[in-house]
């Protein structure tokens, strides 16, 4: 039995359809790099400005780096390829050409493990968490 | 490896969570294997459940290729995000060609349009949130890993889950609708093949999302390249099914498989040698794997070829076989009704002959008055020659009621050695007239068996008359013996004998001495037939004996002794 011509045109509709799906996201994707990262960097903010950083919670026995952070969601086409392999030192969205947006710890709002720490010091080396 | 490593933090995650050489192992020889498989089949047949394998194979082998990219973010977010992307919908195409396959398969016909509407109504969805890019938020370099939208990277769970049950309710409904034990073993093999294939990749992925969901183990996604050898084990049912039951018409295609298979095993090993030694060792694995490979392929495909050729000639000789059996049934139709004309031709003929044979006969006898010389001559050869045909057409009508199982038979008991006296007072006038030396003899006393006087008559007849005819000068000698419990018939002539080659076929049908035609002898050649078929129908024996050519003859007619 071969295929009938219903049979051949929804496969060849379905081929179709998932080529043209492939060669979109691949476009979108992999040229444009059109998709938003989230990364964690170096928190840092100056007294008074009522912002606070996260902090990561160890569980008991558990060693693990308590560096504030800050959470930046960034479109991958604008990232600095610092953001990529953790090695940004005081990165700020300002100048950034495209969606970037720094995300600040809201009491309440965090996610489990971590907690809200406010940050008066200077700026502090790149951490990364682990 | 180390140059395709753009993202160091990503790699080194992901070293930490998995075995890089088993997430190769798991991934690239299976999805060779599938390709391999499928292509190979859709190589040799075009048929459509060859082309849906394809499909579900071609799919899988997508799926694992980008489910390895979705691992290797090291290569970049990129690659990740696009990859990643692209395995849900990857996954609902084998999920849905694997039940069109296995629907066509078993029931040997094209997947109804409402079933193949269906599908794509529930793949669509997943290929429109594909397209736009719906299933995945962003990518988190933190965890090397894209984040999913949990509605839409929901939703193809389930429809996987109504693929593989529907599946399942294919197999098992196939299994008890089909009645031929054949159709039962294959569905079984097919369905066991696929639903295996697919609950190992459904429950693996189920089970990795659970135990991720309920914090059970961290790094649960391992289990997910287990349910990727589902995929193998298919290729095995299958193949078992193209071996044994011939399934899509393929023979070579196992032997091609299985080395194509082991060579791509063998590549796939090249992901876990780091020593300079074994990767060597490896090579030459390779090599060797490629050449005895090549030589088994090519073996089997002669050896395939001779059988393909047997079984051309063994199905043409069944096809003549076919058409002899017609022809001889149209043979044995045709010779019936033959025999049935014959019979009816003779009654009609026997009825004016015995009028022609009784009037000679009284005129003979001088019912009609004193004849003179020159007519009672006439009149004599008038009564001879009209006995004659009576006795051709008592030859015929005995071979058409033999023929058509119509000979009835009197038994009774009677003297063999009477009616052997009898029979040859009947022929006197003949014996005399042929001029030969002619005797009878016999032990005294009495010779009984049973059976039908006239029949045993006409054997014994036959045999004399048969002696005579073929005796130009010499002798005939006719005796009557006893032999432990049988009584023998025999009568041993000088005549013109009979060659070795003509002994076996005497007692067919119009078979006559070849010397026959020489001597000028007539006859028909169905008195020795009729002889024999009577003895037969007397549980009894008859057969003749001669040294060869011009060395006379002698012919048995045995009985069994009444006591």
């Amino acid at each position: 039995m071969t295929m009938d011509k219903v049979s051949r045109y929804v496969l060849v509709a379905l081929a179709l359809m998932f080529v043209v799906t492939i060669g979109y996201r691949f476009s979108q994707y992999v040229i444009k790099k059109d998709f938003l990262i989230e990364a964690q960097t170096a928190c840092s903010i100056s007294e008074g400005t009522g912002k606070t950083c996260f902090v990561a919670e160890c569980s008991e026995g558990e060693i693990c780096d308590q560096a504030p952070y800050k959470k930046v969601e960034i479109v991958a086409h604008a990232a600095p390829a610092c953001l990529l392999d953790h090695s940004c030192e005081g990165f700020s969205c300002i100048g950034i050409n495209g969606h970037c947006q720094e995300l600040y710890c809201q009491e309440g709002e965090h996610e489990e493990g971590e907690s809200c720490q406010e940050i008066v010091n200077e700026p502090l080396p790149e951490t990364i968490l682990e | 490896m180390n140059s395709l490593v753009n993202l160091q933090y990503c790699y080194d995650y992901l070293v930490e969570q998995i075995s890089l050489g088993l997430l190769l192992y798991s991934h690239i020889p299976t999805g060779v294997i599938a390709l391999v498989f499928g292509s190979l089949l859709l190589y040799k047949t075009r048929k459509l459940s060859s082309v849906t394998l394809f499909v579900v194979c071609l799919s899988f082998a997508l799926w694992c290729f980008f489910n390895l990219g979705a691992w290797f973010a090291f290569l970049g977010a990129e690659i990740t995000m696009f990859t990643w992307s692209l395995v849900d919908l990857t996954s609902l195409i084998f999920f849905s060609f694997s039940y069109y396959f296995l629907y066509v398969f078993l029931k040997k016909k094209d997947l109804p349009l409402w079933q193949k509407l269906s599908g794509i109504a529930l793949i669509l969805p997943t290929a429109y949130w594909t397209f736009l890019g719906k299933n995945l938020t962003a990518f988190d370099v933190n965890i090397c890993e894209a984040w999913e939208n949990d509605f839409v990277t929901s939703y193809p769970v389930y429809v996987q889950m109504v693929f593989l049950g529907a599946t399942i309710i294919l197999a098992a409904a196939n299994y008890f609708q089909v009645k031929n034990e054949e159709e039962k073993k294959k569905t079984v093999l097919a369905g066991l093949g696929i639903v295996t294939f697919l609950f190992f990749f459904f429950f693996s992925n189920f089970l990795a999302d659970y135990f991720i969901q309920y914090n059970i183990w961290q790094y649960a996604y391992n289990v997910e390249i287990y349910g990727l050898f589902g995929m193998p084990i298919l290729l095995i049912y299958l193949g078992y099914l193209i071996v044994k039951y011939h399934a899509f018409d393929l023979r070579i295609f196992t032997a091609q498989a299985l080395v194509i298979s082991t060579l791509a095993i063998v590549i796939a090993q090249y992901a876990f040698l780091h020593e300079p030694a074994t990767i060597i060792l490896n090579t030459i694995n390779f090599v060797l794997v490629l050449i005895v490979g090549t030589y088994l392929s090519k073996d089997v495909r002669k050896e395939i070829e001779a059988h393909k050729q047997i079984e051309k000639l063994a199905n043409k000789l069944a096809e003549t076989t076919e058409r002899l059996y017609v022809t001889n049934e149209h043979l044995e139709e045709l010779n019936r009704q033959k025999t049935e004309f014959v019979s009816i031709a003779s009654h009609q003929l026997r009825s004016p002959l015995t009028a022609i044979k009784g009037y000679a006969s009284m005129m003979l006898e001088g019912s009609f008055g004193q004849l003179g010389d020159q007519t009672r001559e006439a009149t004599s050869r008038i009564f001879e020659s009209s006995q004659k045909l009576v006795n051709v057409i008592e030859d015929f009508l005995n071979v058409t009621r033999i023929e058509l199982g119509k000979m009835k038979y009197e038994m009774a008991d009677f003297d063999l050695k009477q009616l052997a006296e009898t029979v040859i007072n009947e022929l006197k006038p003949t014996i005399e007239r042929k001029g030969i030396a002619f005797s009878f003899s016999a032990e005294p006393g009495t010779y009984t068996i049973n059976g039908d006087q006239g029949k045993i008559s006409q054997v014994l007849s036959n045999l004399i008359d048969n002696s005579l005819k073929y005796t130009p000068k010499g002798s005939v000698a006719v005796s009557v013996e006893r032999t432990g419990e049988k009584i023998r018939f025999k009568v041993k002539d000088t005549g013109i004998g009979i060659a070795p080659e003509t002994l076996p076929k005497l007692f067919e049908k119009f078979i006559r001495a070849d010397e026959a035609g020489q001597t000028n002898i007539k006859g028909t050649g169905l008195g020795l037939y009729v002889a024999k078929q009577i003895m037969e129908g007397h549980n009894g024996r008859l057969w003749a004996e001669s040294e060869g050519e011009g060395k006379g003859a002698t012919f048995y007619a045995e009985f069994r002794e009444k006591k």
